[in-house]
């Protein structure tokens, strides 16, 4: 179920079997297979790193590092959860390490949230959404990584719980959280337009 | 129901998660509550502009998934068979395939431009940048001269350069065409000198009727892999490296790059393995000191002596002739 103020960025999900077949192909080092696999994902994995990291350099890279990781554990994925929801797992945590590489956070199982900032170039994003982008990058890296998979991704609760392995009612709490603390900066956003 | 419960919902009934019993509670109070209306508003707004946001986000291209699959099948190569297959192929019997290729040659034409300085040497280099280190250059097969010419006729076709140099590393093989046809480019009055280098007989023999097939495979049933060419982007460094610190000996001439597979640990080694022991490789029937005792003998003299003392028929043009 999508929400009515979400965008997929993703352009589509592949079928189960189609995936298992490109998978399997791909283990044994079909390298088309394996494009075939991964481009349906790409892009919605670069925007997704793009809203963690808040810059687009450093989300390509994460989302090649995402990639990378995916093809060496291959051979492990079981067909247990979609291959979109095991993918962005290992996206998330290559995010959060990203950031941990270059900032003190921490992995997604550990630790507690400090929001930290990032810098956006201005030549790459309008001032607005610049701004937007600040306020994402605000967030504690979790609740945005949620908010980003509900919001840009269109997931479920229940996928996003999947796929962080959280319980779905924590998820739902959390991502409650998230919303607010980014109106709560919409406010002040707008509180400091109307000023100037 | 109050404010706090719809703050509470307000997400869910936006995304229309709720019964239709509470969603109906919801709107109810939306349309009495001027602040909880605003909140609504604010939600939509908020929505609205991450869509914004992500819809400017730049569109990536197929790159991100290739270069990662490039990496990990680079890291998997030696699990697959299929590319492991590759280091079947030695250097010895790469030496072999250049040798086959020079056999499937018919002719071959070099012209010698003579400028006439005390030393004549001659050498190929590839377009690399480095400065002619000879008064004598081989240009590329069947482009016409001009000036003074000194031609060497040979029993081949116009080949390549890396051909040039494989027959003039292999003049017993080339020899099998006749001996009248067997190619020196021995120039000047100084003997050969004795015992100074000689290439390891392994390295020169082949064993008379085997096939390409069992050269390669071993055994003719066994197919070819498929080769998968590394990128002039991963060779490129590598094959700069590895030359510079390989200076070949002989530095006129040009030793062509072993192309392997990929740019793996173990397929560096062996191709730097491979080019370092053609860098290695000193042949004195290549290049001549020439002094000037011979700078002042006409041309067709010159000719006539290196006809005699290698049996290559060598002309001169009647303009450079005296």
């Amino acid at each position: 179920v999508r929400s009515q103020g979400s965008v997929a960025v993703g352009e589509f999900q592949s079928e189960p079997a189609a995936e298992l077949a490109l998978i399997q192909a791909g283990k044994a080092g079909d390298r088309a297979a394996l494009e075939q696999l991964l481009a349906p994902h790409r892009r919605a994995v670069v925007a997704f790193c793009q809203g963690m990291l808040g810059c687009v350099e450093d989300a390509e890279d994460a989302a090649q590092e995402t990639f990378l990781r995916a093809l060496r554990g291959l051979s492990r994925f079981r067909g247990e959860a979609t291959f979109r929801t095991w993918l962005f797992r290992i996206a998330i945590n290559v995010c959060l390490q990203w950031r941990a590489a270059h900032h003190s956070t921490d992995r997604w199982d550990e630790g507690r949230d400090s929001p930290v900032s990032v810098a956006v170039s201005p030549e790459v994003i309008a001032l607005r959404h610049l701004r937007l982008m600040e306020a994402l990058s605000s967030l504690p890296p979790r609740l945005r990584a949620l908010l980003l998979l509900k919001e840009w991704e269109g997931w479920s609760v229940a996928e996003i719980a999947l796929a962080v392995r959280w319980n779905p009612i924590r998820v739902k709490n959390e991502l409650a959280r998230a919303r607010r603390l980014l109106l709560e900066w919409q406010r002040r956003d707008a509180g400091e337009g109307e000023e100037r | 129901m109050n404010c706090r419960r719809v703050e509470q919902v307000l997400s869910d009934h936006l995304e229309g998660l709720l019964s239709p019993r509470e969603s109906g509670a919801v709107a109810a109070h939306l349309r009495e509550c001027p602040a909880c209306h605003r909140l609504r508003e604010e939600y939509r707004s908020l929505f609205a502009r991450m869509r914004d946001l992500a819809e400017q986000l730049p569109v990536p291209g197929p790159e991100i998934e290739r270069r990662s699959i490039e990496r990990w099948l680079v890291d998997q190569e030696p699990a697959h068979e299929t590319w492991r297959s590759q280091f079947r192929i030695s250097p010895a019997t790469a030496r072999h395939m250049r040798e086959r290729h020079l056999h499937a040659a018919a002719a071959a034409t070099l012209a010698l431009a003579v400028l006439g300085l005390t030393q004549v040497r001659w050498q190929h280099r590839r377009a690399s940048g480095q400065p002619p280190l000879s008064s004598v250059q081989r240009p590329h097969s069947g482009r016409p001269l001009t000036g003074p010419t000194l031609a060497l006729k040979l029993p081949l076709p116009p080949s390549d350069p890396q051909s040039v140099v494989s027959l003039l590393r292999a003049p017993d093989r080339a020899g099998e065409h006749g001996s009248s046809a067997r190619p020196s480019l021995a120039v000047g009055a100084e003997e050969r000198a004795p015992g100074k280098r000689s290439l390891p007989s392994g390295q020169r023999s082949r064993q008379p009727g085997a096939d390409d097939l069992h050269v390669l495979n071993g055994t003719p049933a066994v197919p070819l892999p498929p080769w998968r060419a590394g990128s002039p982007e991963e060779w490129g460094p590598i094959e700069t490296r590895v030359r510079g610190a390989a200076p070949v000996r002989d530095d006129f001439v040009y030793i062509p790059f072993p192309r392997v597979v990929t740019p793996a640990d173990s397929q560096i080694a062996a191709a730097a393995e491979s080019y370092e022991r053609e860098a290695a490789v000193v042949d004195t029937r290549l290049a001549r000191e020439v002094t000037l005792a011979i700078k002042a003998t006409a041309l067709g003299d010159v000719c006539e002596h290196v006809r005699a003392d290698t049996g290559i028929r060598l002309e001169a043009g009647s303009s450079v002739a005296d």
